[in-house]
């Protein structure tokens, strides 16, 4: 019941969000440089044959008009077609969403496996070899460029030591891919019994993963570092090594008490993240959803980017839920509200 | 002082922490003092005197750098820490903050459970029976330990932390500034609660704090700190009728009055407290003393005895030329 009235609650608040970032990306679009029409019609159109598409795409009309009717057709489920492939939108999203989701799900996943634990363990001993260790690698997910990174990584791995697979998508080219089910290339060759598929998806996951973990891993060391250490050096852990409870059992309330601060900034890297993957997705030309979208930014395909950015701002809505009832559930102080 | 042999002995107690560029921070310097079965020691001092430090040293939650601590004869510096483990019922801390001394993810009867199924045998029944009277004895209500430390008053929780501390039957408690963070009025309800306390419990007490009057009210004697000094000690009542120190002096003359008509004698030290990297010797007070002698800044001047064990380090005493006039 609580939960419920939890999850009613924040939805009407999360409602102006969405709408402002509708109205923000819709505008954003139509002042931007980028004519739709001239690219659409190409370099021998003539003016009336410019006036003819604009009228078509009803880009002639005053701004919030256009604004009004995209609404209206939202509401009714209808996202717009991409000019590029002449598709509707939301059938491009169903497409690409789950190859973006299932790289990035991954790569956060193993980024908080091994960030969470390379944080807490620096946290017990500050300036000692493994934070420094950690840190420096850390700084690298930080700071090293994402393209740089997977160039280099592609580089070394594939050119030099022929290690990983061509980076040319999610299954190499000799391999029959499986029926889509869940559209994870993974989940959907375990389903068909596909060894070979599963093996090649495996594989051409592996560098575009690493990357990503690399990049995700990095803040999360961070930031469990440094709840950690906030925990240590509060006065119930003082007080507990007082008492004198044995190391482990200290490490073990400081691990409890970081879950939820931890969980929390895990969901706002995911979603922050899942924009981030198109660079990825675009450098190991993967496909997905991500790299979708940078493709219709660049060359202007204005439903594509709002739909792009309204998927982005959903899910975004939709993990932050999630974490919060997940709180929720473990914070002594949300169950008696 | 009571004839007992005492409970706590510190003997030329050292803390430094380090600081940039191979400096250090003196936190204590060669501090010394003695606490009795059943007696409250006061320590008083600004921020900065290492009077936090000291209480942490006693709890053996950092090291010392030179000097020992007996606790009950046995010094608690060199010991093991399986060792250690044990006493560690034995030596209770309870800090000023109660809003961060108490896992803000466990329920209050919890926080009162752990230290008994640490250092106790009993079971489950015996220590919930234990807690009840605890509860009861800190007059504490029986429903909030089912609470978490966010539905408690800040009063409360200090009640709670004081419970917890004398769970295990402690035979000394360290009370570091246990009322600084609380209104007046909830003040005066946990100064009477650790009275009665002490009298029923007969635990030594190391009452901590900056605020002078609640150290007159608990207090059987005084020490003053001065930059990890102690510049003088004594009784309560001699040390504040006529304190020796010119810079106990310059503290007491700072504490106003409760009576707005009250004519004030107000002391100023000089300057600013001087930072407690790289002290140089000789008196810690002397770059702010309005006596200073060049004497002063020699050596560490002795303890001169007043009587009744109240002492003060100052050269002024031999001559009776001590006393800041206006």
């Amino acid at each position: 019941m609580l939960i419920l009235r939890f999850t009613l609650r924040r939805l009407l608040v999360a409602a102006p969000t969405v709408l402002g970032v509708l109205f923000i990306t819709f505008m954003l679009v139509r002042i931007g440089h980028q004519d739709p029409v001239a690219m659409l019609a190409g370099p021998m159109a003539d003016r009336a044959m410019l006036e003819m598409i604009r009228t078509q795409l009803g880009l002639d009309q005053p701004l919030f008009t256009q604004f009004a009717g995209y609404l209206w057709r939202l509401a009714q489920g209808d996202l717009g077609r991409s000019w590029q492939s002449n598709q509707p939108v939301l059938h491009e999203i169903i497409a690409h969403f789950p190859t973006t989701l299932e790289l990035t799900l991954l790569s956060v996943g193993l980024g908080a496996i091994i960030g969470v634990p390379v944080g807490l363990r620096a946290a017990f001993r500050p300036n000692g070899w493994f934070d420094q260790i950690s840190r420096v690698v850390s700084l690298l997910g930080f700071s090293v460029p994402t393209y740089w990174m997977g160039l280099m990584a592609i580089f070394i791995f594939f050119f030099l030591l022929r290690l990983a697979p061509a980076p040319m998508g999610r299954l190499s080219l000799e391999v029959i891919a499986p029926p889509t089910i869940t559209g994870s290339l993974v989940i959907d060759s375990i389903a068909a019994g596909n060894w070979e598929a599963l093996r090649s998806a495996l594989a051409q996951l592996m560098l575009p993963v690493s990357c990503f973990t690399l990049i995700a891993a990095a803040p999360v060391v961070k930031q469990t570092r440094a709840v950690a250490i906030e925990i240590l050096g509060s006065d119930y852990i003082r007080y507990a090594r007082a008492c004198g409870f044995s190391p482990r059992t200290v490490r073990r309330i400081v691990l409890r008490n970081a879950v939820a601060p931890v969980l929390t900034f895990i969901g706002t890297q995911l979603t922050s993240l899942l924009a981030a993957a198109s660079l990825i997705e675009f450098i190991f030309a993967w496909g997905g959803l991500g790299h979708w979208g940078l493709n219709a930014i660049l060359l202007g395909d204005f439903a594509a980017v709002q739909g792009y950015v309204l998927t982005l701002a959903l899910f975004s809505v939709f993990v932050f839920l999630v974490i919060d009832l997940l709180v929720l559930l473990l914070e002594p102080r949300g169950q008696r509200r | 002082m009571t004839g007992q042999a005492p409970i706590l002995a510190v003997r030329d107690l050292v803390k430094r922490f380090p600081a940039a560029k191979g400096a250090q921070v003196h936190a204590v310097n060669g501090v010394s003092f003695e606490i009795a079965a059943g007696e409250t020691i006061g320590l008083v001092g600004e921020s900065g005197s290492g009077k936090s430090t000291i209480g942490l040293l006693v709890t053996r939650l950092i090291a010392v750098t030179a000097g020992s601590i007996l606790f009950g004869g046995r010094d608690i510096t060199t010991l093991p820490e399986a060792e250690m483990r044990a006493l560690r019922a034995e030596i209770q801390i309870v800090f000023q903050d109660p809003w961060g001394a108490l896992n803000p993810r466990m329920t209050i009867g919890r926080a009162l459970d752990e230290p008994l199924m640490l250092h106790t045998d009993l079971d489950a029944q015996t220590r919930r029976k234990r807690m009840l009277e605890i509860a009861d004895r800190v007059r504490l209500p029986r429903a909030s330990l089912e609470r978490f430390p966010h539905e408690l008053s800040g009063g409360q929780l200090q009640r709670v932390c004081i419970a917890r501390a004398i769970a295990t039957r402690p035979k000394l408690i360290v009370l570091d500034e246990p009322t600084s963070s609380l209104d007046l009025s909830v003040r005066a309800g946990i100064l009477q609660l650790l009275e009665e306390l002490r009298k029923e419990t007969g635990a030594a007490m190391l009452f901590i704090s900056h605020d002078l009057e609640t150290v007159e009210l608990v207090s059987d004697r005084v020490l003053v700190l001065y930059l990890g000094s102690v510049v003088e000690q004594g009784p309560t009542e001699a040390l504040f009728a006529s304190p020796a120190h010119p810079y106990t002096q310059t503290l007491l003359s700072a504490n106003l009055p409760p009576d707005p008509e009250a004519k004030l004698a107000r002391h100023r030290a000089l300057g600013e407290i001087p930072s407690p990297i790289n002290l140089p010797p000789g008196c810690a007070f002397a770059s702010r003393c309005p006596l200073v002698l060049p004497a002063c800044r020699e050596g560490m001047p002795a303890s001169h005895e007043l009587g009744q064990g109240h002492r003060a380090a100052c050269l002024r005493i031999a001559d009776g030329s001590n006393r800041l006039v206006d």
